[in-house]
C-alpha cells in the first residue's frame, strides 16, 4: 500500500466540502481531487501546511503509511 | 504556437522542399539521360551495355594529373584529373557473375524505397507540428513519431550504404581502368548524425515526459 492519503476522512470529520476547502487553501478542485483520490505522486510542504492549518490537524492525520 | 518555433518550422519546411525538389530535378535529369542512352543503344541493336557512374581514385596516390588542358583565362597548360566519371560501356565482359546483376537491380529498387521514405517523413513532421499547436507535445505518440523519423533516417543511411556498395561492385565488374580504382562513395554523414541525434532526442523526451507527469501529479 505505502503512503495513503486520508484527506477524505479529515474532511468528513471537519464536515467540509471539497469546494469549500479548495477555496480556503487556494488549490484548484481538480488538484485537491487528485490528492483526495490518492492519485497524487507528491505533495508540496506549502500544500500540506495550508491543509493542516485549515483542517486543524497534523500531517500524520492526512498521510499514513501502511505495510503491504 | 511559440514564435521561435514557428520560424524554425518554416525554415525546416522551406529547406526540405528545396532539398526534395532539387533531388527530384537532378534525379529526373539523370533518369531522362539514362532513358535516352538506353533508347539509342536499343535502337542500334546493342542491348548489352551499361552506364557506370563512379568516382575514380588513382591507385598510386591521391592525385596523378595524367592529362593536360589549356586554361582559357591565362593560356597556361594545366594538368588535370577528373575524379567523377560516367562511362558508357557498350561491351560487357562475358564473365559477370549473376550476383552483380542482382545487386544492380536491387540497388535500383532501393532507390524507389528511399524516395518513398523521403516523401513519408514530412507527413510525420506535419503531425508533430500540429500537435505542438494544440499544446500536446509531450505525448507518447509524438515521441514514437520522432523515433520513427530517426529510424527512417538511419534506414535510408543504411540503404544508401548498401546501394553504393552494390554500385561499386557493379562498376568494378564492368570497368577496369589502369592505375585507377572506381568507387561509389556517398557516405551520408548528415543522415546518420541527424538520425542518431533524433533518436537521442526521443529518449530525452521520454524522460522529460515522465518528469512532467510527476510534476502534473504534484499537488
Amino acid at each position: 500500500m505505502g503512503v495513503i492519503v486520508n484527506l477524505d476522512v479529515m474532511m468528513a470529520k471537519r464536515k467540509i466540502s471539497l469546494n469549500e476547502l479548495s477555496q480556503r487553501v487556494d488549490i484548484t478542485q481538480a488538484n485537491l481531487s487528485i490528492l483526495k483520490t490518492g492519485k497524487a505522486k507528491a505533495i508540496r510542504f506549502s500544500t500540506l501546511n495550508a491543509l493542516c492549518k485549515e483542517l486543524d490537524c497534523q500531517p500524520g492525520d492526512i498521510l499514513e503509511f501502511r505495510e503491504d | 504556437m511559440n514564435g521561435k518555433l514557428k520560424i524554425y518550422c518554416a525554415c525546416l519546411a522551406i529547406m526540405y522542399v528545396i532539398f526534395f525538389v532539387h533531388n527530384v530535378y537532378e534525379g529526373a535529369k539523370f533518369a531522362i539521360a539514362g532513358f535516352e542512352i538506353g533508347y539509342t543503344q536499343g535502337k542500334s541493336g546493342n542491348d548489352n551495355f551499361n552506364v557506370c557512374v563512379s568516382y575514380m581514385t588513382p591507385v598510386d596516390g591521391s592525385a596523378t594529373f595524367p592529362s593536360t588542358v589549356i586554361n582559357e583565362k591565362t593560356g597556361e597548360e594545366v594538368r588535370f584529373e577528373i575524379r567523377q566519371m560516367i562511362a558508357l560501356v557498350s561491351k560487357s565482359p562475358e564473365n559477370i557473375p549473376a550476383y552483380v546483376k542482382i545487386m544492380y537491380i536491387t540497388a535500383s529498387i532501393f532507390g524507389f524505397i528511399i524516395f518513398a521514405l523521403f516523401v513519408y517523413i514530412p507527413f510525420i513532421g506535419y503531425k508533430i507540428m500540429k500537435s505542438i499547436t494544440q499544446n500536446a507535445f509531450y505525448s507518447i505518440r509524438n515521441i514514437k513519431k520522432i523515433r520513427k523519423i530517426s529510424l527512417i533516417l538511419l534506414l535510408i543511411f543504411t540503404i544508401n550504404l548498401l546501394v553504393n556498395f552494390s554500385a561499386t561492385i557493379s562498376v568494378n565488374a564492368y570497368l577496369l581502368i589502369k592505375g585507377y580504382r572506381a568507387y561509389v562513395n556517398d557516405f551520408n554523414y548528415s543522415l546518420f548524425f541527424t538520425g542518431l541525434v533524433l533518436l537521442i532526442l526521443s529518449e530525452i523526451l521520454l524522460y522529460t515526459k515522465s518528469i512532467k507527469e510527476e510534476q502534473d501529479l504534484t499537488v
